[in-house]
């Protein structure tokens, strides 16, 4: 067995102490090298050896071994303290007892250990050499500043952009120039906006290190630090706007700059091109800007209603207006919650009139009404289903607002891209999220018809008072009544069997059978709770009610085939058609015992299996009508 | 440039250049001294494998470091020794100072 002993405290105070002089030295070194350079090369200089680089190498070469030290000590600490009971390492001095004595094991036993502490010892070495070069970098741009030299200033600020995803070193450079040099940068470099967006990514990386010190961050944004004593008011603003340009800043930062750039000065200016790159900047931290916007301002009130109220920075619409949607969206994909409250936010902001709504928040709630995000994401991938669900999340009157921003433009015109993708959405939904056993009572079934009712219902109410023209309320149904066509007709082929029963008549275009079965569902439809409606309500209710029937139909058909009497299908594909058609259309109160194909009756009597599933597939169509009427009444009265 | 101007550029140089030589002797000490104070007591009890590896590391970084310092002196000498006489008057010397005054 070989042994290994040491004092595991003596050992890490002599690498955290040691390490931090090797650094010290490296610094050293690189500004002695620069200085003895100067030296060099003059006229009746002697010969300048390059001490300043032997020096950095000398601490450089020799970190590893110091840091080992420390390894060990931890992995000996740790080693020792592996086998203690939880009671026992809460003792007070517990550790500090092992530390401070002499621990000896085998060294197999501290193998493991050691391995786990090289490697954190390795990350904190380059953590440090990491902050050493940015403390470097730092004295060299305060000595260029000190010094006036411009030239030198804009150099090293390449330098820093080089590093600039470097947390370690960009918040070493930072705490060490501060806040005032670090405003002098940008100030000497706001002419090259590249370089400036680079500066700026540094500046926001070094303020999500946890090294960053608070009070830089406060000092960037206070006006004393400014680096030209003239620059006041909205130079300021100004100025300090290009701090902004790219890179995802810390919530303190954000905050911080939010008071400015959101703030009474800059709303009474109008700064609005710099209030929009706050924005820009928000949306690079949506976290943080779901948590800065939703929050109570006072009465009630949030940041994201200012930014749509009237008089707000995007009463005039243009580039902030389309930024606040950007936010707004990637704010509402962070999750159910973010999603719903912002709809709360929006729908309230909301005064009725909709002229206050941008049209880039409006496509957002569009996007968020109908994009399906990725399923490993943490949002609910079943969009429509949540924003519908029958818990009482939102008021009817918060669903009607949204749909309708969703579906006009801020100046009252129909965007019918927007109305045809949210139909789309709306029908994919619905097949989507089919109940296993459509003649079931149970409440995913019942649940679904309410759904159906109510997702066509919010759909058509924002059109219902709209001034379409007839050749636009035409080219309307023809857009319904295609989308529901090729998405039914695509259902029967996924199921297997259903097809070959139907035959692939029943699925051709305009005439074949599926738009047959929903004109016939249209026109029972129609027989009842239609003759409320006015048309164009009429048109849309009836295809949501004879799109359902025609769904339930093929579903139960899935489910068992023997829906079709053995009669009918030995007719061929003409005769089934006929038969589903008289299924699709069927009400309360009509004789199907009386129904004939090829002047054959279908049934054979009231105790005919094929006559009691028929009879009961058509109880459970009716039920499925109450409840899409109840709800699409609802919805769109 | 004339030549005064170039000596007393260089004789500028010479001043950062011993005065940044001079500052890093005295880290290099320091960094040492700290190193042998810490060092010598983590070897009293350190034992093993990788006790062994350390020893003749840390015995050749004290070395290392002594070097470093006599080559930064000897620097700091010829730096002195090049400076051009005569380029700056001769420092005056200070008066030596007079004795307090009885009853302060």
């Amino acid at each position: 067995m070989t042994v290994v002993s040491g004092v595991p405290n003596d050992m890490i105070a002599y690498g955290d102490r040691v390490t931090a002089l090797d650094l010290d030295l490296q610094r050293k070194g690189y500004h002695l090298e620069e200085v003895l350079s100067k030296v060099r090369g003059m006229e009746g200089a002697p010969a300048v050896p390059a001490l300043g680089n032997d020096l950095s190498s000398y601490g450089r070469r020799h970190l590893p071994e110091d840091g080992k030290v420390r390894a060990v000590g931890h992995a000996l600490l740790q080693a020792a303290t592996a086998g203690a009971s939880p009671v026992a390492r809460k003792e007070p001095g517990f550790q500090q007892s092992l530390g401070a004595g002499v621990t000896t094991m085998d060294s197999a036993n501290l193998d493991s250990f050691l391995q786990s502490a090289m490697r954190t010892e390795t990350a904190l070495e380059r953590s440090e050499e990491n902050a050493e070069a940015g403390q470097q970098l730092a004295d060299d741009m305060n000595a260029a500043i000190a010094a006036h030299d411009w030239d030198r200033v804009r150099e090293l600020a390449r330098q820093l952009a080089d590093r600039r995803d470097d947390a370690d070193f960009t918040a070493a450079f930072f705490n060490t120039i501060g806040a005032k040099n670090a405003l002098q940068v940008a100030w000497q470099i706001r002419g090259d906006e590249a370089l400036l967006k680079q500066f700026d990514a540094a500046l926001a990386t070094a303020t999500n290190s946890v090294d960053i010190d608070p009070n830089f961050v406060h000092g960037l944004f206070d006006q004393g630090n400014a680096p030209d004593g003239r620059l006041k008011g909205r130079e300021w603003i100004q100025f300090m706007s290009g701090l902004l340009l790219d890179g995802k800043f810390s919530p303190d930062f954000l905050r911080a700059a939010g008071d400015l750039f959101l703030g009474s000065d800059a709303r009474a200016w109008q700064m609005v091109p710099q209030a929009d790159l706050f924005i820009q900047a928000l949306n690079r931290n949506p976290e943080f800007a779901y948590f800065y916007m939703t929050e109570d301002t006072g009465g009630g009130h949030t940041r994201m209603e200012l930014l749509l109220g009237e008089g707000s920075f995007t009463w005039n619409g243009g580039q902030i207006a389309d930024d606040v949607g950007a936010l707004v969206e990637s704010m509402g994909k962070l999750g159910q919650l973010p999603r719903d409250t912002l709809f709360h936010i929006i729908a309230k902001a909301d005064d009725g009139t909709s002229y206050y709504i941008p049209d880039g928040v409006r496509r957002a709630i569009y996007d968020l009404l109908t994009q399906q995000p990725d399923r490993a994401s943490s949002v609910p991938y079943d969009l429509l289903g949540d924003f519908t669900s029958l818990t009482g999340e939102f008021t009817d009157e918060e669903k009607k607002r949204l749909f309708g921003l969703a579906e006009y433009d801020w100046t009252g015109h129909p965007d019918q891209g927007r109305i045809d993708g949210l139909q789309a959405a709306v029908i994919n939904w619905l097949h989507d999220h089919r109940p296993a056993d459509p003649l079931s009572d149970s409440p995913d079934a019942i649940n679904w018809y309410d759904h159906v009712g109510q997702l066509m219902g919010l759909w058509a109410a924002p059109q219902r008072d709209a001034a379409h023209s007839e050749a636009e309320r035409e080219h309307l149904q023809h857009v319904v009544v295609g989308t529901l066509t090729a998405v039914v007709g695509g259902t029967v082929l996924a199921v297997p069997a259903v097809g070959e029963i139907l035959g692939p008549a029943l699925l051709a275009g305009a005439g074949g059978g599926i738009p047959i079965m929903v004109a016939a569902g249209q026109e029972a439809a129609d027989r009842g709770t239609a003759s409320k409606l006015d048309d164009q309500m009429r048109e849309l209710y009836t295809l949501a009610v004879g799109t359902a029937r025609t769904e339930l139909i093929i579903d139960a058909i899935a489910h068992d085939q023997s829906i079709v009497p053995a009669s009918v299908r030995n007719q061929g594909t003409a005769a089934i058609q006929g038969y589903l058609r008289q299924l699709a259309g069927v009400m309360d109160g009509d004789s199907m015992l009386s129904w004939q194909v090829n002047g054959q009756p279908v049934f054979s009597g009231d105790h005919d299996p094929a006559y009691v599933k028929a009879n009961e597939l058509r109880a459970r169509m009716l039920q499925m009508q109450a409840t899409i009427d109840q709800r699409f009444l609802e919805f769109a009265e | 440039m004339g030549d005064d101007d170039q000596k007393r550029q260089l004789d500028f140089a010479i001043d950062d250049a011993v005065r940044e030589l001079t500052s890093a002797i005295g880290m290099l000490r320091s960094h040492t001294s700290d190193r042998i104070a810490l060092g010598d007591r983590v070897l009293q009890n350190w034992q093993g494998q990788y006790a062994d590896e350390f020893r003749p590391a840390y015995a050749g970084m004290k070395n290392e470091a002594t070097s470093l310092v006599n080559s930064m002196l000897a620097l700091i000498r010829d730096l002195n020794n090049a400076r051009v006489p005569d380029v700056f008057p001769q420092p005056v010397p200070l008066p030596a100072p007079s004795p307090p005054a009885p009853g302060r």
